[in-house]
């Protein structure tokens, strides 16, 4: 459809000149912070919300309701002081006893949250008054600050959520803020709409009005950008690629974003012969990665040596992964019986190229003799077989809830996480204790090394064929400016953007 | 009649009680545990299990069978897994939607779907005839997501007449192009129907009656034949306009209407016991009204026909 244009100009001209229109596959299933755990309404109660800290466009941590921080020595004691001007949005001033009710509010089992995990570290809240406050840690966490810019770790105000509970309206439906954007209205299945809090306590975004429309088929989407109805393609989908970024006018609009994230496929470590590290590593070494990569994502990835994406620390080069050659990957394939016994291989039937990805592990591991059982499960199947270890083989794909290292190896590889996150029930007392060492470790440059040997660990165990850390193209309307895609999901609030024509890119100041 | 309609709607009440039965252990002999879809990547065994017990799963199958039961008999729907809204509300909020898209696409395929039939039957085996009989094959042929995206192309990115998708401000130019790549199949089956039961009675001895005691040729079409005719078409007409308005999952997709089929679909894919179980009840309920409208109709358009008490 990427013919575009009209009267002389290859794109159409926006439709409001105050309003950024974005969209999404889905309706968010809810605004309530305590409740969020995907990725599109993270990004949106981001944008009603504040933390203490929150996340910039590259994953940096800056300074949110908290103006400034302490951390003891010992990593255990975080000392916050509040902006005394942050206010929610309906006025009131946001002090100290928001945050601890806030934090309470997601561990009681009354909300029904599933992020609890984001601040069980805390073991006590000291009040000092009504803009300081101290987090007391039981043991030194290192990701722990980040984990405080999660959606999960959002504040409420308490009046407000009470005041919901007793209408009977789930406060996820009407919630409210400190954020600088107040939801307008939500009409489920259709918009979002949010307004600018006018006496945002914070800089103010420059557009007046932002929208997340719901549109579930990519072809429509990109109807709905030829005809300028929204500001962005957010993904291209993946057979879009080359056309928009070869596109003569449109490539310089197409850009490139890589995402906190590695596909990789599991293997379950309690099965013969799966449970022996010589096994899987031969599995995942008969795999030509960058083949892959090529054929079923046009090349929108970098591949992957472990599960540490780049540019977090502890991240390794692929090519100092160990090599092992034809004749061991086929020696150790005729010894395992798996010739003969066959793989399960399960994959959700979500996203095209995931069916690709699998089809084509499919065909590879066939060209080495070892058959596999391709299964294709909607989601909840996908997931339950993958909780009750119903497979050999699994495609996942895992995007970081907080940009850090650890979030890549202690809920996927950590015992401790078998019958969580770690679904390939690997179980390693050595890289348990890397894990461990790095999470302890306060010191940036020592906890980096402790992240990348547990990562070569990891690597090297193989409990995982680790395919590839995704990147997205996504193409952006020549009006819009200062857009660009965050490296992680909420690490934006579309405060900088404005729409102004290209010939006259009038950047119109602070709102 | 009265007392007939009365015994339909007495009817209705097992019919129903089978669909709740039938639908609610579909749903749960179905793989696929529903905490899996409410909780996130990294819930515990322990958070799972709350979540099972919160929402009564650990309980035997039966039992959850009679609470859901006493629940809808006492008109309660129960509340989604997924929004915690009540399923009703749910419902009600997106039913006018689909009604709009249901009335949008049959009002087009009535209009086009019988004047196209009637052009054929009265110029058989003409050019306009063989036009209209491709075209309405051509209709039945198309798949509707394809055929919405065609009109996508041309009518909103080439020609800029409407609006690619969404609902808008209710606007009917948003209705336009989703209300043909739905109507478009009704358009072919009824301008086939029209045609073949046009033919069929213009060849009657009553409109040779007609015509020879001077009855002019409008008269004898609009009067007798088609009246005669219309009778099987209404047929096509209610079961059509009661599929669409038990949902039309593509074409909402392809055209970002938010009406219950695509609700209806996030639902089963979310494992939404509650939503899934109340709109399959809404639409039986609808296409059992719409089915008994339609038995109306045959009575109101022949009077031939008495339904006996």
């Amino acid at each position: 459809m990427a013919s575009c244009g009209r009267r002389g100009s290859f794109f159409v001209p926006p439709r409001d000149m105050d309003t950024l229109v974005l969209y999404d596959v889905s309706d968010p299933p809810t605004l309530d912070p305590a409740r969020s755990w995907g990725f599109l309404d993270g990004r949106l109660v981001g944008l009603i919300f504040s933390n203490l800290v929150r996340f910039g466009r590259h994953g940096e941590i800056l300074p949110d309701l908290a103006r400034e921080w302490r951390i003891s020595g010992d990593g255990l004691r975080y000392t916050f002081h509040l902006r005394p001007e942050a206010r929610f949005t309906n006025g009131r001033p946001v002090t100290a006893g928001d945050i601890q009710y806030s934090f309470e509010r997601i561990l009681d089992p009354e909300t029904q949250s599933s992020t609890t995990w984001v601040i069980e570290k805390i073991q006590a809240i000291d009040i000092h008054d009504d803009h300081t406050l101290t987090l007391r840690l039981a043991e030194p966490f290192a990701p722990f600050l980040a984990m405080l810019a999660m959606p999960a770790a959002s504040v409420v105000p308490r009046e407000i959520v009470e005041q919901r509970e007793r209408e009977g309206i789930p406060f996820g439906e009407q919630p409210l803020g400190s954020g600088p954007w107040i939801l307008r209205e939500w009409k489920h299945d259709q918009d979002v709409e949010f307004i600018r809090d006018e006496a945002y306590w914070g800089t103010k975004p420059k557009l007046r009005r932002l929208r997340y429309r719901v549109i579930g088929n990519p072809f429509t989407a990109i109807a709905e950008f030829e005809t300028g109805h929204i500001a962005a393609i957010i993904p291209l989908p993946i057979e879009e690629i080359p056309r928009w970024s070869t596109h003569p006018r449109w490539k310089s609009f197409t850009r490139r974003q890589s995402l906190l994230n590695t596909d990789m496929i599991l293997f379950n470590c309690s099965k013969s012969p799966l449970d022996q590290p010589e096994t899987r590593r031969a599995l995942a070494r008969a795999i030509d990665t960058p083949l892959v990569l090529k054929c079923v994502r046009e090349g929108a990835g970098s591949v992957s040596a472990g599960p540490i994406p780049p540019g977090l620390p502890g991240s390794i080069d692929p090519s100092t992964a160990r090599r092992v050659t034809n004749e061991e990957i086929e020696a150790v394939l005729a010894r395992s019986g798996l010739r003969q016994r066959g793989l399960d291989l399960i994959m959700p039937s979500r996203e095209n190229f995931v069916r690709t990805t699998g089809e084509v592990i499919q065909a590879l591991w066939k060209e080495r003799g070892v058959p596999v059982r391709l299964r294709r499960l909607e989601w909840v199947s996908y997931r339950q077989a993958l909780q009750q270890g119903d497979f050999d083989a699994a495609f996942r794909g895992w995007f970081a809830d907080y940009p850090d290292g650890d979030n890549f190896l202690y809920p996927l590889f950590h015992s401790s996480q078998i019958g969580a996150g770690n679904l390939s029930r690997f179980r390693d007392a050595r890289i348990d204790e890397l894990i461990e060492q790095s999470q302890r470790e306060l010191d940036p440059a020592r906890r980096e090394d402790w992240l990348r040997q547990a990562n070569q660990a990891v690597s090297e165990a193989a409990p995982a064929l680790f395919l590839w850390h995704q990147a997205t193209y996504y193409v952006t309307q020549p009006w819009l400016h200062r857009f660009s895609e965050p490296m992680v999901f909420n690490g934006t609030r579309y405060l900088e953007e404005y729409i102004a024509m290209p010939d006259s890119p009038v950047d119109p100041g602070g709102a | 009649m009265g007392v007939y309609l009365l015994r339909r709607m007495l009817w209705m009440v097992p019919v129903l009680l089978g669909v709740v039965t039938i639908t609610f252990f579909l749903g749960r002999l179905a793989p696929g545990d529903p905490a899996l879809a409410m909780a996130g990547q990294r819930a515990s065994q322990a958070q799972l299990e709350r979540i099972r017990q919160q929402y009564g799963f650990d309980q035997p199958l039966l039992v959850q069978y009679g609470i859901y039961l006493k629940n809808v008999l006492r008109g309660d729907l129960g509340i989604s897994y997924d929004s915690h809204r009540p399923v009703a509300e749910v419902i009600l909020e997106r039913f006018p939607y689909t009604l709009r898209l249901a009335a949008g696409a049959m009002a087009v395929a009535v209009v086009l779907g019988i004047a196209a039939g009637l052009l054929s039957a009265l110029m058989p085996n003409t050019w306009i005839d063989r036009v209209a009989m491709v075209f309405s094959l051509l209709g039945i042929s198309t798949p509707v997501f394809w055929l919405g995206l065609l009109l996508m192309y041309f009518f909103s990115i080439q020609l800029q007449w409407f609006p690619p998708s969404g609902y808008g401000d209710g606007s009917w130019i948003y209705l336009v192009l989703p209300a043909v790549a739905l109507g478009t199949q009704s358009i072919a089956f009824l301008a086939r129907m029209t045609r073949a039961s046009m033919l069929e009675v213009l060849n009657e001895d009553y409109l040779r009656t007609a015509r020879t005691k001077g009855a002019g040729g409008l008269c004898v079409i609009g009067k007798h034949a088609f009246a005669n005719a219309i009778i099987p078409v209404v047929t096509i007409i209610g079961l059509d306009f009661a599929s669409y308005l038990s949902g039309s999952v593509l074409t909402e997709k392809v055209f970002s209407w938010p009406g219950l089929g695509r609700h209806l679909v996030i639902a089963i894919e979310q494992r939404d016991y509650p939503v899934i179980n109340g709109t399959v009840l809404f639409f039986c309920v609808i296409f059992i009204a719409v089915n008994l409208i339609v038995d109306w109709l045959y009575a109101v358009l022949d009077p031939r026909i008495r339904y006996e008490t």
